[in-house]
């Protein structure tokens, strides 16, 4: 191709060939591509639909247990025991009033009679001996 | 053509219809603009499919101080453009590999394989760099004019002329030698 010139080739002769049909077709694969994007994302396969609820609900049980914490006084408190609270005021000396204060409470409101439950139980004196020895509560209520 | 194009695009009740007959009228001119740059023909058909979702996503952004066959190539040549960078950067081989993966594809088709004349010139367009080949290709298959593949690419006129003639010589040297 000594003398070969740009010029001598057949430039309107398409230098490929296509599927037959194809652009019969192509409209149509446009059209649903079109379609498909305007679509939401979904998931197809059951397995990872099972799988995506699965992190979901672990997500939100951790959200709950770890990142909801209680956030009241009162909450806060009672995620404490009882013997630790109860070191807590010995060792600070704090006062059963300093205690009503805190939790804004009438001090007159509050009901202190001593009252012995046991009464309303109606039991002969034998029996409520009984218990009194069995429960180790003799120096109590003798 | 054109206008009736438009017209039916722009009008909300008749857009669809309008981008069917945008569809119909310039398939063949995209996949065939398309198909030359990247040679194998599944490439094309998913460019030239992606190349008319992004005119779809974009009607409504074409302001009629182009043409509306202007606009879909530019659209067509950054997405083809695009495609080859990518090509080059995903398998980390240089210009010479990707031009040799298509001049195998070249030698595949049955169509082209038999023309010995069409084979060595897109084996020679193979040598050029892509935006050479492109501005090339729209000029010479495509007979489009040069203030055409200006607005298209971005380039001035000067430049695209002396782009295009550089490529024929070089087009011309690589068969003669080869």
């Amino acid at each position: 191709m000594k003398s070969f010139k740009i010029e001598d080739t057949d430039k309107g002769k398409q230098p490929f060939s296509v599927p037959d049909g194809y652009f019969e077709k192509l409209p149509m694969q446009i059209q649903s591509r079109i379609e498909a994007e305007k679509k939401p994302v979904l998931l197809k396969m059951p397995a990872l639909r099972v799988a995506f609820a699965a992190a979901a609900i672990l997500t939100i049980v951790l959200t709950v247990v770890f990142i909801d914490q209680p956030r009241t006084p009162e909450e806060m408190l009672a995620g404490i025991s009882q013997e630790d609270l109860l070191a807590y005021i010995d060792l600070s000396g704090i006062e059963e009033s300093d205690i009503y204060a805190v939790f804004d409470s009438d001090i007159d409101d509050l009901d202190f009679t001593d009252t012995n439950e046991l009464d309303e139980l109606q039991l002969e004196d034998d029996q409520l001996d009984d218990i009194l020895i069995e429960y180790d509560l003799s120096d109590e209520y003798l | 053509m054109e206008e009736i194009i438009l017209q039916k695009i722009k009008n909300e009740k008749t857009r669809n219809y309008g981008f069917n007959l945008l569809v119909r009228e310039y398939q063949e001119r995209v996949y065939w603009h398309v198909r030359k740059m990247v040679v194998d023909h599944d490439d094309a058909d998913d460019l030239v499919q992606e190349i008319f979702v992004k005119v779809w996503k974009n009607l409504s952004s074409f302001r009629e101080d182009s043409k509306l066959f202007t606009w879909i190539y530019r659209i067509a040549t950054n997405e083809c453009l695009t495609f080859l960078k990518k090509k080059k950067r995903k398998y980390f081989v240089s210009l010479n590999d990707v031009s040799k993966e298509l001049g195998e594809k070249l030698d595949e088709d049955v169509s082209i394989s038999g023309d010995e004349v069409q084979l060595k010139l897109q084996k020679a367009l193979l040598t050029l760099p892509d935006k050479q080949r492109m501005v090339f290709n729209m000029k010479y298959f495509d007979d489009l004019k040069f203030t055409d593949i200006a607005e298209i690419t971005g380039t001035s006129v000067g430049a695209l002329k002396a782009s295009y003639h550089h490529a024929v010589k070089k087009i011309e040297e690589f068969v003669r030698g080869d």
